[in-house]
């Protein structure tokens, strides 16, 4: 009589919301066309409300997340059903642009916001447009000194370029997971 | 079946609903309606369940728990947007709502707002593009001001160096008189004392000898020529020191290490000389300036450096004459010296390099040694 040995493998599948801050036309929506979709637009459109995305990644051979991803108009005040947009994230991105140096004061603001509305949220902080080198005004010390204020990790990106993109959403990933 | 459409029709009847669910308390749909209108794939996996028709609600589902618990517990989630296959985005207000009929708990449904949404988006676009119009200008006001600011230190910077210019060009002519005086008064002193007294006693020494014993006269003639000697001596001297013929016959190379021997002796004070390219002979006219910036500085090293070395280089570039002599001397602060900043030694070292189109700079600090580098362009 034949015997079988019968190996099966367990897939665990998690699913995690994560939200895209920062001012408008810092890049959210460029960033999360060029995870998602492996696009970039030039033409700039503002986002208002919310841009639900969603990317089934591969943690490591038994994990797979289905990160659903909130792209959130920038300058929104998350009061009143606004307030919905950022409860029970996981994370969340911080952006701002290197080469408008008030994107960055803001971050703090967007922080609190996402500590209020979804306490021990992730993280992660992206400094896009790396691409527009003359016009940079941000200095690496600046982004640091946030970086280590919200003790989150710094990435600087280009979505035009698709430069540092996949390892931002990565290591938010593996934060999350 | 039809009776819970008829009642949802009725209950949404007044809005304009693009889909919606029935949910029991285990957020198991038991009717549902044009999700595809408003849930996009999901990109690199497959739609399975509630969350996959709902993605919005992910994260939420404390707060569903919470709204099936309330009598009239609400959830609204607005301005969603999705985009239709031909890319056209809809904007839709998600909402739920806890309902107790037909053995559902929640009732969730999209509600277009495409139309208010999209004059909205136009209005954010106009006004998220004026915002970055504004930013850009007041970047490049910003930048014009910097610009404007550094323009004006620069211009104040030049009107300082200006005056000064101004100042020490007003005072060359009174330098060069200075200058002269000084070389006369130094000959006059050396022809005075030196020769005058040397020939006082010579004549004095011939005139006795006239009326001396001839054994006793040939004693003072011997003393005369030995008082000649010394005559020829000083004047060789003087006239070295008025410009060395070695240096109109041999060259700067010879003449410098003529000069540098003759100062060691004098002085007892080592030279380190380092040259390149300079055995060759160039114009009368940067012979002379380097001859004469190199005497000056060592002279005045001599005079208040007090040290035991001075390192001369000079260099031959391509096409200058460089020229760095270094003391770790005492040193001195140069506006203490002259009020300008500027000695007469150093005025005549600049007028010589300047008439050459060279230029020369000097570096000295109390404690720190006199530094003098010299660059003297030559013409072929």
């Amino acid at each position: 009589m034949a015997s079988y040995c019968i190996i099966m493998t367990m897939t665990r599948t998690v699913q995690k919301k994560i939200c895209l801050l920062g001012d408008f036309a810092v890049g959210k929506t460029s960033l999360v066309r060029r995870f998602v979709y492996q696009r970039f637009e030039e033409k700039y459109q503002s986002t208002i409300g919310v841009n639900i995305s969603r990317k089934a990644l591969q943690l490591n051979q038994h994990e797979h997340m289905q990160m659903v991803i909130w792209d959130l108009a920038g300058g929104e005040e998350f009061s009143g059903p606004q307030a919905n947009y950022i409860k029970g994230a996981s994370g969340a991105m911080l952006v701002c642009d290197l080469t408008r140096a008030i994107t960055l004061s803001t971050l703090r603001l967007y922080a609190a916001d996402l500590q209020a509305a979804s306490p021990g949220a992730a993280l992660v902080i992206v400094a896009n447009k790396s691409d527009l080198v003359a016009q940079r005004v941000l200095a690496e010390a600046q982004l640091a000194e946030l970086a280590a204020e919200l003790q989150a990790p710094l990435f600087m990106t280009s979505a035009k370029n698709d430069e540092n993109v996949e390892a931002a959403f990565a290591t938010l990933a593996s934060i999350i997971a | 079946m039809d009776r819970v459409i008829e009642w949802i029709t009725a209950r949404l009847a007044r809005q304009q609903v693009v889909a919606y669910a029935l949910l029991d308390g285990e957020f198991q749909v038991l009717e549902a309606h044009g999700l595809e209108n408003v849930v996009d794939p999901v990109q690199g996996g497959e739609n399975s369940s509630l969350w996959e028709h709902f993605p919005a609600l992910i994260g939420l589902e404390d707060r569903l728990h919470e709204i099936v618990a309330l009598p009239e517990g609400v959830l609204e989630i607005p301005q969603i947007i999705s985009r239709q296959p031909d890319g056209t985005p809809i904007y839709y207000n998600l909402r739920v709502e806890a309902i107790h009929e037909f053995g559902a708990r929640l009732l969730i449904f999209a509600l277009d707002t495409t139309e208010q949404s999209s004059l909205e988006q136009q209005l954010v676009q106009q006004r998220n593009e004026l915002r970055l119009n504004i930013e850009a200008r007041q970047r490049a006001e910003a930048a014009l001001r910097q610009a404007r600011d550094e323009l004006e230190i620069r211009v104040r910077e030049r009107t300082l160096e200006l005056e000064d210019a101004n100042l020490q060009l007003q005072a060359l002519p009174r330098r060069l008189v200075d200058v002269q005086e000084n070389e006369r008064r130094e000959i006059a002193r050396e022809l005075h004392d030196e020769i005058g007294q040397v020939l006082t006693g010579l004549n004095l020494l011939l005139k006795m000898s006239t009326r001396l014993p001839a054994e006793t006269a040939r004693h003072n003639m011997e003393e005369a020529r030995g008082l000649v000697h010394e005559l020829m001596k000083k004047v060789r001297q003087l006239s070295l020191d008025l410009r060395p013929a070695m240096l109109d016959d041999l060259g700067l190379l010879p003449a410098l290490l003529w000069h540098f021997d003759r100062f060691t002796a004098q002085t007892q004070i080592e030279i380190q000389f380092k040259h390149a390219g300079i055995d060759r002979r160039f114009s009368s006219e940067v012979e002379i300036t380097a001859y004469r910036i190199i005497q000056e500085a060592l002279t005045n090293a001599a005079r208040y450096a007090d040290v035991r070395e001075i390192s001369v280089r000079v260099i031959l570039n391509a096409n200058a004459l460089g020229i760095q002599i270094d003391d770790r001397g005492k040193g001195f602060s140069p506006e203490a010296v002259h009020p300008q900043g500027v000695s007469v030694g150093l005025a005549s070292m600049r007028e010589r390099v300047a008439s050459l189109n060279g230029s020369i700079s000097l570096d000295a600090a109390l404690g720190e040694g006199v530094h003098i580098h010299a660059h003297l362009p030559i013409r072929e």
